[in-house]
């Protein structure tokens, strides 16, 4: 049954992580929501790899999952730094007014 | 105890890296005691060892040793049954080269403490001196190729640093037109080019063998088999051949060793004498010991590699022998005292890369083999020595005239009785004039050279000879005879008339004039003490027979009586007695000859046989060309506008799928999880 509480512990948080970014306005919580992404796919790995074993000793997944923390940890670092540039240039976070790219 | 021993061999200088911030915060006393003192245990160890294993078996702190031994300290890179360990190699050669760079190196400590008194940065100065006596130690310990690569790079890095270690540039230091970092660079890259090819060669020794270990490749000789099948042994050697080429400053990679003078002089003669350029001279001798015993291993079993063999050596004696004569007539017209000792070393460094190149021609003959061989080290070990009491000379007359010019001296001799003495010492033994051991060694590889080797071998190296003793003796000339110079009466007159050194920068000149006297009595000695090194040898057959030294008479004899004795004291008047004329006694209508129709020799070996200038043309602008092209043509102007212009057309057009609003993109990223599910459902 474990297996299982993993699983969708993992999809709810991916889930969420969507629905956070899509229907958010504030650049920041965009962010938060593709962070609590990012752990959900990690969470999700990892328990792959138990129900599969048995136990947590599968050495791939876990350095692959170590790599993607890592990798995240840099995201926040990038992110922010662009969030901050964006508040500072604009003056606002609200995607809907940063429509720049946009032709 | 002995393992304990043997790493602190190397170790010794490191530990006092790190040791010196330290004793730098207490006192400068104590940090010139704490840095030399990591010399003084290297040296204390080394000789410890180095004696103990006089008679082929070590014995200290109640175990025993048969040399040679392969001390493993850990598994260094374990993979897929290969197994690279790092260990310390206890055989002759490693013994003896480790006495000769501690003892050698920790003189020339002693020395620094004075001459390097009261300058700002001397803790940089310490830490690169100890990390470049630690890494040659490395070098010549190491016990596989992959330790010795460490000890080279170790050493490569240190004479870096040293070299331009008056990083500031100021006027002063300038080598001709090369400021201290630009002759630092330049030796750094010149070297690397041969490391590159050292390294490759490294390589590919272990694809065919899966050791480095030089015990294993020298026990089992089927890489060399494997490489001769494929024809590749022949060019594998040479590659190595490169990075000895490379450090030892030979032809065609020599002329970053005259431009290395731009550091303190210390640093020269550490580099001259113990460090750096033996390096070469070493790697040389070990390659050497294991392609004999490979060769005969090969023999045994009735495979014949002479043919390849034959190549490398040939190109190795041509090397040495050529690199002696070049060196050797561009020496003949420096106007600056370190920078015709570095042309003399190069030269020197070119006698001993003949003398294993005759060796090696005489691989099939086991007893005149190793004699050739043993003329090699002996002559390193002559040559460290004397260059080390030159180069420390030199320094002691840079500290007293503030210049490295010729024309800066002149008449010193009545100022600086002690400093003259201990030269002449040097310059006749750096001459080759019997007794000292610069003789013995020279014409113990003229006599190899004569008597087994291809004659224009002999030819090169007895023209050298001539030059040597011409260079020699107008370098004391123009140092020590003769009118003062405008610097010198200047000093005079403003009370400072040039002195002799100090104590602490004399003691070391005495040890090592002692040295070179006394040193000339080794070869028959060495040829009991390096008997571990070679297997299939009855060392009965050898001419130098057993350890004992007073079987000297008869080597003496032995050399004396030859006629190439003769030959040797003739080439020698040849090249002194034009020199003693024009600069000691200054018979200036001589001189009168390079103006005149000398001038385009002159002019040719002053500018080094244009060898320099071509390097620079080729490789320096051609570089820059390069960059310059690439920067006007491909960054700036005609490929980045393209660049720039294709990004941006590029970017109008995409720009037209977008509508800006990140939830829409969410939304598709939302969308393929679901079809990306629907697909797994469907499918499983």
């Amino acid at each position: 049954m474990i297996e299982y509480s993993l699983l969708i512990t993992s999809a709810v948080l991916v889930g969420i992580g969507i629905y956070m970014a899509s229907t958010k306005k504030n650049l920041l919580k965009i962010f938060i929501g593709i962070e609590i992404l990012a752990t959900g796919v990690n969470l999700n790995f990892i328990s792959l790899a138990f129900i599969k074993y048995g136990e947590l000793s599968d050495a791939l997944a876990n350095s692959i999952v170590i790599t993607s923390i890592v990798i995240d940890g840099v995201l926040v670092g990038v992110g922010l730094a662009l969030t901050l540039l964006v508040y500072r240039r604009y003056g606002t976070l609200n995607v809907d007014v940063l429509r720049k790219l946009r032709w | 105890m002995i393992d304990v021993l043997a790493n602190l061999i190397w170790m010794a200088p490191f530990i006092i890296v790190f040791l010196l911030p330290l004793a730098n915060k207490v006192g400068d006393r104590v940090r010139d005691a704490v840095a030399v003192s990591g010399g003084l245990i290297s040296a204390l160890a080394s000789l410890t060892l180095g004696v103990d294993a006089m008679d082929g078996v070590i014995s200290f702190g109640g175990s025993s040793l048969k040399i040679p031994y392969d001390l493993v300290m850990l598994k260094w890179i374990p993979i897929d049954g290969y197994n690279i360990t790092f260990g310390v190699l206890l055989d002759p050669l490693s013994l003896f080269m480790a006495n000769v760079v501690s003892l050698i190196g920790s003189l020339i400590l002693i020395y620094s403490v004075e001459y390097m008194h009261g300058d700002k940065s001397i803790l940089r100065y310490w830490i690169l001196m100890n990390i470049f006596i630690g890494s040659m130690q490395l070098l010549v310990l190491g016990d596989s190729f992959l330790t010795l690569f460490f000890g080279w790079e170790g050493v490569g890095f240190a004479s870096y640093g040293l070299i331009g270690y008056y990083y500031k540039d100021e006027k002063k230091y300038w080598i001709g037109p090369y400021p201290p970092t630009h002759a630092g660079m330049k030796a750094f890259i010149t070297t690397r080019i041969g490391d590159v090819g050292l390294l490759t060669a490294i390589v590919i020794i272990f694809i065919s063998s899966g050791t480095l270990n030089f015990m294993e490749l020298s026990n089992n000789p089927e890489w060399a088999m494997v490489l001769a099948r494929e024809g590749v042994l022949a060019v594998t050697l040479l590659l190595a051949l490169l990075g000895p080429i490379g450090k030892s400053a030979q032809f065609p990679l020599h002329e970053w060793l005259p431009e290395a003078m731009a550091g303190p002089t210390t640093v020269s003669a550490l580099i001259h004498a113990a460090t750096m350029v033996k390096a070469g001279v070493y790697f040389l001798g070990r390659i050497t010991g294991i392609l004999y015993n490979v060769y005969w291993g090969l023999e045994e079993i009735g495979i014949n590699i002479w043919s390849e063999l034959q190549t490398f050596y040939i190109v190795v004696a041509f090397v040495g022998a050529f690199t002696a004569f070049l060196a050797a007539s561009q020496g003949m017209v420096s106007d600056q005292i370190k920078k015709v000792l570095a042309y003399s070393t190069v030269s020197q460094l070119g006698y001993m890369f003949a003398a294993f190149g005759i060796a090696g021609l005489l691989i099939e003959h086991p007893e005149a083999f190793v004699d050739a061989y043993l003329t090699g080290v002996f002559h390193l070990s002559s040559h460290a020595i004397f260059k080390a009491l030159l180069f420390l000379g030199a320094g002691a007359v840079g500290h007293a005239v503030e210049s490295y010019l010729f024309k800066d001296m002149g008449g010193l001799r009545k100022y600086m009785p002690v400093t003259f003495s201990l030269m002449m010492i040097g310059a006749l033994s750096l001459a080759g004039i019997p007794p000292f051991n610069g003789f013995w060694s020279k014409d113990a590889i003229l006599h190899a050279a004569y008597a087994e080797g291809p004659f224009w071998v002999y030819l090169l190296l007895a023209l050298s000879a001539i030059l040597t003793a011409f260079y020699t003796f107008r370098m004391i000339g123009l140092a020590f005879y003769g009118e003062e110079s405008e610097n010198v009466k200047h000093l005079i007159e403003h009370g400072h008339p040039p002195h002799d050194p100090g104590p602490l920068m004399k003691i070391p000149l005495f040890i090592l004039a002692a040295g070179s006297i006394v040193s000339g009595l080794l070869l028959p000695f060495l040829a009991g003490y390096f008997k571990p090194l070679f297997k299939f040898l009855n060392i009965e057959d050898l001419v130098f027979k057993e350890v004992v030294l007073f079987k000297f008479p008869d080597f003496l004899i032995k050399t004396v009586l030859s006629p190439l004795f003769g030959v040797a004291m003739v080439l020698v008047a040849i090249g002194i007695i034009p020199s003693y004329y024009i600069y000691m006694v200054g018979r200036t209508d001589l001189l009168k000859l390079v103006d005149g129709p000398l001038k385009p020799l002159w002019t040719f070996l002053y500018n080094r046989w244009y060898i320099n200038a071509l390097y620079y043309k080729v490789f320096v602008d051609g570089t820059r060309a390069l960059s310059s092209f690439i920067f006007n043509f491909i960054e700036t102007n005609g490929g980045g506008e393209a660049t720039k212009y294709l990004y941006t057309e590029f970017s109008e057009q995409v720009r037209k799928l977008q509508t800006g609003l990140l939830r829409i993109n969410m939304s598709y990223l939302l969308m393929m999880f679901i079809l990306i599910t629907i697909f797994f459902m469907v499918v499983i």
